[in-house]
């Protein structure tokens, strides 16, 4: 596992106990706490960071006076210049800004769009202040989080199916990804290391595809089994992705709750407004790739992948035999690890 | 049922479900513990910056 990941891994799963052992009303409130007390301990900024954006927006929204656009805008630029600014200042131990950023955007998004109300100063902090969500997502909604923390009760099954699910992703990232895909990609490259460079780059960038899906799939049953073992069903941010016939199908099934974000607060406003979709997928792409990092690369590779999706949907409505179409995982496999030695060919790396 | 408990139903007679359960749990706890190495460092999801 990476870093101190291991850590904040047992930190999060001692937020079970202590949501069952507090009284019902104020467990939310001590999973918050203590979520806090875990960020300040171990990642200061991070924990000042977060905190201000959990007590502001409730103060800044709320606010009678204040006018519904400057303040709306005015919190959307700050939220994304301290999210590009993190970027740039490294070595202040920052964790989860690129989660909790895109969080923050949702909620003032959806009050400016009158679609939910300002949110209290007490579920903005249960919200924000949520530890198994923190460092791997998912990125989770706050209407439906207000929702399962109103519905939430004991229930065995739940904590056992979560117990099972925490367990999975554990093997997952430390068996399947720690020995076995390292073991993999080891053989990969010496069995590529004659080839030209352009093909073992393509072989080295699919079994790292391989490694990210086990690793960040696990990552997200670890995030999603603890909070069902605190009597919390959040949202799913992977149905199956390497079943996607096509480019389009993959970018519903892979990290769902970051391409229906983009779809919400990207793709569909602006193509509303441009009458353009392929400009609206363009930018949608291209906050995806930015969002992973702030890099000449992820620009590229978020034009590779509009590509990708604007000549899946070209051969959409074209007939296909029948006995190729089981081929289309293969292909969609193929086009998203072609993206690193593609874009190498102009010597720009990750 | 949890989503294995439900898979194993399929294949083990119920009186031998929970013995096949408990040896999968342990199998995996094993698996964690003992076989387990740590993966890439590189992972661009999981959102931790490594110098302190």
């Amino acid at each position: 596992m990476t870093g101190s990941y291991p850590l904040l891994i047992a930190l999060s799963l001692a937020c079970v106990p202590i949501s069952w052992l507090t009284p019902r009303k104020l467990a939310p409130d001590a999973v918050a706490l203590w979520t806090l007390a875990c960020l300040a301990l171990f990642y200061p900024a991070a924990a000042v960071w977060v905190l201000s954006i959990a007590l502001v927006l409730p103060l800044v929204l709320s606010a009678p006076a204040a006018p519904r656009n400057t303040a709306a805008a005015a919190l959307v630029v700050v939220l994304i210049a301290a999210l590009v600014a993190s970027r740039f200042l490294s070595g202040w131990a920052w964790v989860g800004g690129a989660f909790f950023t895109l969080r923050a955007l949702h909620v003032v998004i959806e009050w400016w769009m009158a679609r939910m109300p300002a949110p209290s100063l007490r579920d903005s902090l249960r919200y924000f202040l949520f530890l198994p969500v923190i460092v791997a997502g998912p990125i989770n909604r706050m209407p439906h989080f207000l929702h399962q923390l109103r519905r939430r009760r004991w229930d065995i099954a739940d904590l056992m199916t979560g117990a099972e699910r925490v367990l999975f992703g554990l093997f997952a990232i430390r068996v399947l990804s720690g020995s076995l895909c390292t073991e993999l990609r080891i053989g990969v490259a010496k069995l590529t290391s004659a080839a030209p460079q352009f093909w073992a780059d393509w072989a080295l960038s699919a079994v790292d595809w391989i490694n990210l899906y086990i690793v960040f799939s696990g990552s997200a049953h670890l995030a999603l089994g603890t909070s069902l073992m605190m009597g919390l069903r959040l949202e799913e941010n992977f149905d199956r992705p390497w079943q996607a016939r096509s480019l389009i199908e993959f970018w519903r099934r892979w990290h769902i709750t970051l391409t229906s974000w983009v779809q919400d607060y990207v793709f569909r406003p602006l193509t509303a407004l441009t009458r353009k979709p392929a400009l609206g997928l363009v930018a949608a792409m291209l906050v995806v790739g930015l969002w992973h990092a702030f890099s000449l690369y992820y620009v590229l590779w978020s034009f590779w992948q509009s590509l990708g999706i604007v000549l899946a949907r070209l051969l959409q409505n074209r007939p296909v035999p029948r006995q190729i179409t089981w081929l289309g995982p293969l292909w969609v496999f193929a086009w998203l690890a072609a993206a690193r030695p593609v874009i190498g060919l102009i010597g720009v790396s990750p | 049922m949890t989503p294995l408990a439900r898979a194993l139903a399929k294949i083990v007679p119920p009186k031998l479900l929970w013995l096949a359960l408990t040896l999968c749990y342990a199998l995996a706890l094993f698996s964690v513990i003992v076989l387990g190495g740590q993966s890439a460092t590189d992972i661009i999801y999981i959102d931790i910056e490594e110098t302190k």
